[in-house]
């Protein structure tokens, strides 16, 4: 599994695939989570390159998942895909260890300049 | 509290559909006959409620869209016993991205979708007999239907 696609709308798990493939990572394979506890489990599992997560969801919270993950030592790269938009939130997933967080509604373009950093060479 | 401009509220949708979105203000409620559909979302920190109000049609076009259905697809879905389980999840997850222009100055979480007046809780259904403030719009949608959009803030 290369990226890991936490949320609880599994049409915007299909629309955070789609745009990444029109971004242009046509070979990637994904896995899902409908929140942070499915998250965790699938993790002790395999390792992700990236997990990518809604902020807002019902059983774990995407912040919960993050710091969860940080608190265990798991330092895989992080980022959030979500509707919340304010800078107080923002501050609180970049001081919890995410890489980013994109905004929804997203464009391929924006995938595509948040997820290079992490997904060199694929 | 600012009010939602109608072009900034367009563009979210148009950028989240792919389809050209107008939102046009209008002072008095729409006329509507059609079924509604409704968003309740949670104002932080001060833990008001404010709710989106929003003809079950325009709605079932917006999740349509992000789906890449048919307007007349769409259209036999909604008119269906039971609402398909693909577009349900795309309308709850339309009023989830329109926390963003529900509340300008302060963070909207939403909380909850309802179709039909009658599954709102009680609380909420009665303020909006009367609500603190009220902001009306028609919206059209290149190929497919729109229909009245209304932001409310219950008292």
């Amino acid at each position: 599994m290369d990226i890991l696609l936490v949320d609880d709308s599994k049409t915007m798990r299909m629309l955070v695939q789609r745009a990444i493939r029109q971004a242009g990572y046509r070979g990637l394979s994904f896995g899902e989570a409908e929140n942070g506890v499915q998250a965790l489990e699938s993790m002790h599992q395999e390792k992700p390159k990236l997990v990518l997560s809604d902020w807002n969801m019902p059983e774990m919270s995407g912040i919960e998942l993050l710091q969860s993950l940080r608190n265990q030592g798991n330092k895989t790269p992080f980022g959030f895909i979500t509707s919340e938009s304010s800078a107080e939130i923002k501050d609180m997933a970049i001081s919890n260890g995410a890489s980013f967080l994109l905004t929804k509604p997203f464009n391929p373009e924006d995938v595509q300049a948040a997820l290079e950093p992490f997904l060199e060479g694929c | 509290m600012a009010e939602p401009k109608p072009f900034t509220i367009a563009k979210l949708f148009t950028d989240l559909t792919g389809q050209n979105v107008n939102f046009t203000q209008i002072l008095k409620a729409p006329l509507t006959k059609a079924a509604q559909a409704y968003g309740v979302y949670l104002i932080k920190p001060m833990d008001s409620i404010r709710v989106v109000q929003v003809d079950l049609p325009l709605l079932g076009s917006f999740g349509g869209a992000l789906l890449g259905l048919p307007s007349q697809t769409v259209k036999e879905s909604l008119a269906a016993p039971s609402l398909d389980e693909p577009l349900r999840d795309a309308i709850h997850e339309v009023l989830n991205v329109a926390s963003t222009i529900v509340s300008i100055d302060d963070r909207a979480v939403f909380q909850t979708m309802h179709f039909g007046a009658d599954s709102l809780p009680t609380g909420v259904a009665d303020s909006l007999k009367n609500p603190a403030f009220r902001s009306y719009f028609t919206v059209t949608m290149s190929g497919y239907e729109g229909g009245a959009f209304s932001i409310f803030a219950p008292i």
